[in-house]
């Protein structure tokens, strides 16, 4: 990468307004952000930091993945996260107001790789981990890929984020939930299972993955016996979000077998799912 | 007085600084993820994250939590040891254009003189940090809560390098005076104070600490009010400048530290949330010095009026 491309890469730590904040089930919301110095930076499968208080509680910012970027005749100009409201910080964010003026550092982390000739794309989402999908689904749909599948699993109706704001037009969702109140009864995995028994993913295919450490397990053992490699965007509580506090670690296996600490933010987060040790995992 | 026409200059030893913002060793990296934020060379120094004689991969996770006003950490010093450091970093640092400072700590008294020597064989390094409070030490001791020992690392690295020597101190000690002037009698020419107080967060449900290792060291704002008391302690016993660590995050803390007796003060947990608060608050010193009716920030230091 040449110097003119990483500095006009490079993150920014700023202000921008809010022009949006709406919400999307009883704990999910949608926040758009005004950011035409940022946005045009911004590449599928990066983050935001977000501050959520001006204050000194919550202390730290609140890494988001970014859910899609906001074009404006062609020219990005903003960005969207979709968040849940969990703690204290999204506690603020849900608070905040159209017009109001919120801090973010991004684009943070890596983006996508796509392999040379991959012309299917399955992407697998448990929970909040549905968060990039929009945005990655339409950077495949831009580099012309045709054939993209959504598998989205989550607890139950309030927790399910209607399909509009899952992917964009053109791709396939598969919708499921824990206790069958929208779409499927049952988990994730199982429309996984389904793609590679009839043939519709295989080691060709390119495959992204984001949601809790139970669902990326079970992913990876469905993929690995067909030799199907997966990007798996990871969450670790961070202290910055690029690279300088090193309280992000999270274990991936090197070529030479050993195991190594990497930084979810500066190394990730998006790490290929098959050297991800997750905890409980033989050493 | 204009605010432009302030000096900012301060001195540790023989080094004189262009200004007294700087960073803390272990929040600032390697300095150059901030250089997308800002021009990092305004700064008047910049400590880099800690070094050892070995790698280290750091401590397990999690190892970081929040408090209200604060943060409990233990990451464990991770680091690529020395010579890696010196071939890999050392060369990208000295592009920073700050004065570099290098923040050292030893796993023994022997440990200290045997990573400044090899630093000292290095082009563009404007002095040494100790850090005297690394919990993992040889024979259980942290060097800075006993004067003796504290005094041997100083002797031991002063016996290996010229360059200014400034002594990191723990604030986990009944009395950090002896402390202090132990590391002056030994060859400091500073004093950073302070370090994090360890204390830990737990989850009952769990019953288990929040952090991965247990115990942790807690920064932030919330404890900028035991490290303005123990900067003025230092000040009023020994004498040699002080830098002052501990909680700062805009101007007028900066401003609170330099009154209280600090002659530089280090910027940490802020630049996680804050990755320019060290250069806004280098922007906001020239006009508060002027409204005490100050020419330079030297005039200020230690002004307080104690009651």
């Amino acid at each position: 990468m040449s110097d003119t491309q990483s500095t006009l890469l490079a993150p920014v730590c700023m202000e921008g307004e809010i022009l949006e904040n709406r919400q999307v089930t009883p704990v999910t919301w949608i926040m758009k952000i005004h950011a035409p110095d940022a946005a045009p930076r911004m590449r599928a499968g990066q983050f935001v930091n977000l501050a959520t208080s001006v204050d000194i509680v919550p202390l730290l910012r609140r890494p988001m993945s970014i859910h899609r970027v906001v074009q404006h005749m062609g020219v990005a100009t903003g960005f969207c996260v979709l968040y849940d409201v969990i703690g204290p910080g999204t506690r603020n964010l849900h608070a905040m107001k159209k017009g109001q003026r919120i801090g973010f550092i991004g684009p943070l982390g890596n983006s996508i790789t796509v392999p040379d000739g991959a012309t299917r794309a399955v992407l697998i989402a448990g929970g909040v981990g549905v968060g990039p999908i929009k945005f990655v689904a339409e950077a495949l749909l831009a580099m012309g890929m045709r054939h993209i599948t959504v598998a989205y699993g989550s607890r139950d109706s309030d927790h399910c984020v209607p399909v509009k704001e899952v992917a964009p037009d053109g791709c396939r969702v598969l919708v499921c939930t824990d206790d069958g109140s929208v779409g499927r009864k049952g988990f994730v995995t199982e429309f996984v299972t389904d793609e590679i028994t009839r043939g519709r993913l295989t080691p060709n295919d390119y495959v992204f993955t984001c949601g809790p450490v139970a669902m990326f397990r079970a992913v990876r053992d469905l993929l690995l016996p067909h030799g199907i490699p997966a990007e798996a965007a990871t969450e670790e509580y961070m202290g910055c979000g690029f690279g300088v506090c090193f309280g992000c670690p999270l274990r991936q296996r090197q070529p030479d077998g050993s195991v190594e600490y990497k930084l979810c933010c500066v190394d990730g987060c998006l790490f290929p799912l098959d050297t991800l040790v997750f905890e409980g995992d033989p050493a | 007085m204009t605010a432009g026409a302030i000096d900012l200059s301060v001195q540790i030893g023989a080094l004189t600084l262009a200004n007294p913002v700087s960073t803390a060793s272990g929040t600032y990296g390697k300095g150059l993820e901030f250089q997308p934020f800002y021009d990092v060379s305004r700064l008047g120094s910049v400590v880099v994250k800690t070094i050892t004689t070995e790698a280290r991969a750091g401590n397990p996770p999690p190892r970081l939590a929040e408090l209200p006003g604060g943060l409990l950490n233990s990451i464990g010093l991770p680091n690529p040891g020395v010579e890696a450091y010196i071939e890999t970093y050392l060369p990208k640092l000295r592009s920073l254009g700050s004065p570099l400072i290098i923040n050292i700590a030893g796993h023994s008294v022997d440990d200290f003189g045997v990573l400044a020597a090899r630093f000292a064989r290095e082009d563009g390094i404007a002095a040494f940090e100790l850090n005297m409070s690394c919990p993992n030490v040889a024979s259980g001791l942290d060097y800075s809560t006993q004067p003796k020992v504290a005094r041997q690392v100083l002797e031991r690295v002063r016996g290996e390098t010229d360059l200014p020597l400034i002594a990191k101190l723990s604030p986990n000690v009944t009395d950090i005076r002896p402390i202090g002037e132990a590391v002056v009698e030994g060859g400091a020419d500073a004093i950073s104070a302070i370090n994090t107080l360890v204390g830990m967060l737990v989850d009952w449900r769990r019953r288990r600490p929040v952090l991965g290792r247990g115990y942790g060291g807690v920064s932030g704002p919330c404890i900028k009010p035991i490290a303005l008391r123990m900067v003025r302690l230092l000040f009023e016993t020994v004498d040699v400048p002080i830098v002052g660590i501990g909680g700062i995050q805009d101007a007028d803390d900066a401003m609170d530290f330099l009154v209280a007796g600090a002659s530089v003060i280090q910027v940490g947990t802020a630049n996680y949330y804050r990755p320019t608060a060290a250069l806004d608050i280098l922007e906001g010193l020239p006009e508060r010095i002027a409204a005490l009716g100050a020419t330079s920030v030297r005039e200020i230091v230690g002004t307080l009026q104690m009651p």
